[in-house]
């Protein structure tokens, strides 16, 4: 059992590098991102669990940072959008116009790299199905399934 | 985040997180069991839940599986709605689970966190009461599996301490017809102004439903109505004047719209639990 009172350091393990950090309890994930470490390509907008900009992933799995706690992250590795570079993923949106103002595109990166590393040629509703996790404002829904569909290699008139 | 200073206990078992629970209970603190910790931390966000001493349930590996044996499916209390969702086996709670909020959440939620919290819809259980679904909750004076029927009123009927370990269902009940239905007021990544699972068991249809009224429903002498003769829309009526209950009305939809979606969704599920027989 461990038990963690007041201010803290603890270890984490982000973008595959170990990075301590000093923390409360009650800090989010994405606060300690943001805040603490400087990893501001996770953004921070609805804070409600709602919207998908502040997806990372947590040993692989997406998830909203804005709800979960810096203490779950102890003992997994944390991947933000620091952490890729050059991937097919952010490739497609590019070629694909798969953004707009970009606050939304970091979370929808790393959902649909999540997306690919676990099914490698997805289908249109399994894409829609983990995309309708993250909101767009301004480019709209196609592109970004566009982008997806590019980096999965599938032609994108299927 | 939480704006105040909360104390964080990670358990490694469930009597650890017991004992922590008690401990902060005697100390005069206010602790709650976390798991998933989407409700909790936005609520305490708006202040509108402080608990004082968090005790986190999710690294305990026995609430963490998914098992069967002795022709019972066991889902720990720590298994997430997606791990729910991929493993299949309950085809009705893939169906129901898979309905709730958005991927990436359910990639955080767990049943646990979903049939104790503190949201009014609490979808997940409805597949485990109309598939005669048992509970295994543990707390200061052991642990003890009751029947949903004896341990589910409104709300799991917890005492003070006491947490879920596990949800239960008979294998035999795994495979049997069933029916799903979810309707919100605009997006599907909504709470639900109806949810409805029916299942055909070998003893007669069962429904059980979310979002019409204030807590998860099933309720057994109303259904007899659902077995009967008459029409398929005759039966739904005769049904849903059979629940005692009041209908919700709040802003996202009045009574007579909740009692209307009701309606329709009992029938469309008498009309195809019967086609498919």
């Amino acid at each position: 059992m461990k038990r963690y009172q007041g201010v803290s350091e603890i270890e984490l393990h982000i973008n595959g590098r170990p990075r301590r950090v000093t923390i409360r309890p009650g800090d989010t994930l994405l606060r300690t991102l943001r805040e603490t470490l400087g990893l501001v390509g996770t953004k921070m907008g609805c804070e409600n669990g709602d919207c998908g900009a502040c997806t990372v992933l947590l040993d692989g799995v997406p998830i909203k940072s804005c709800i979960t706690l810096t203490l779950d992250a102890e003992g997994r590795d944390v991947t933000t959008i620091e952490g890729l570079s050059d991937s097919p993923i952010q490739r497609a949106f590019i070629e694909s116009y798969g953004f707009q103002c970009g606050f939304c595109t970091p979370g929808m990166i790393l959902n649909a790299h999540a997306l690919l590393q676990s099914n490698p040629s997805p289908g249109a509703e399994t894409v829609r199905s983990w995309m309708e996790s993250n909101l767009c404002r301004c480019t709209g829904y196609e592109p970004i399934e566009n982008a997806i569909r590019m980096a999965a290699g599938i032609d994108s008139r299927e | 985040m939480i704006a105040y200073d909360v104390v964080y206990v990670r358990a490694d078992s469930v009597d650890e997180a017991v004992t922590a629970w008690q401990q902060a209970h005697a100390d005069g603190l206010k602790p709650a069991y976390l798991s998933g910790g989407t409700e909790l931390l936005t609520a305490a966000r708006e202040n509108r839940n402080r608990p004082d001493v968090l005790v986190d349930l999710k690294r305990i590996g026995a609430l963490r599986s998914v098992t069967e044996s002795e022709g019972t499916l066991r889902v720990g209390a720590c298994v997430t709605l997606t791990e729910v969702v991929e493993d299949g086996r309950f085809g009705l709670l893939s169906r129901a689970a898979g309905g709730i909020a958005d991927r990436s959440v359910r990639n955080s939620i767990t049943i646990g966190g979903n049939v104790c919290g503190m949201l009014p819809y609490r979808e997940a259980l409805l597949p485990f009461l109309v598939a005669d679904g048992s509970a295994t909750v543990a707390g200061p004076d052991g642990t003890r599996s009751e029947t949903l029927e004896q341990l589910f009123s409104k709300r799991l009927l917890l005492k003070p301490g006491e947490l879920l370990v596990s949800l239960s269902v008979p294998s035999a009940l795994l495979r049997a017809a069933c029916w799903y239905r979810r309707r919100e007021r605009d997006a599907r990544v909504d709470y639900p102004l109806l949810t409805l699972c029916a299942l055909a068991a070998p003893g007669g249809r069962r429904m059980a439903v979310s979002g019409a009224f204030a807590y998860p429903l099933r309720d057994r002498p109303a259904e007899a109505a659902l077995n009967g003769n008459g029409s398929p829309g005759e039966r739904a009526a005769a049904f849903v004047a059979g629940l005692p209950n009041a209908i919700r009305s709040d802003m996202r939809a009045g009574a007579g719209y909740r009692r209307a979606l009701l309606l329709r969704a009992v029938e469309d599920a008498i009309i195809e639990l019967e086609a498919g027989s």
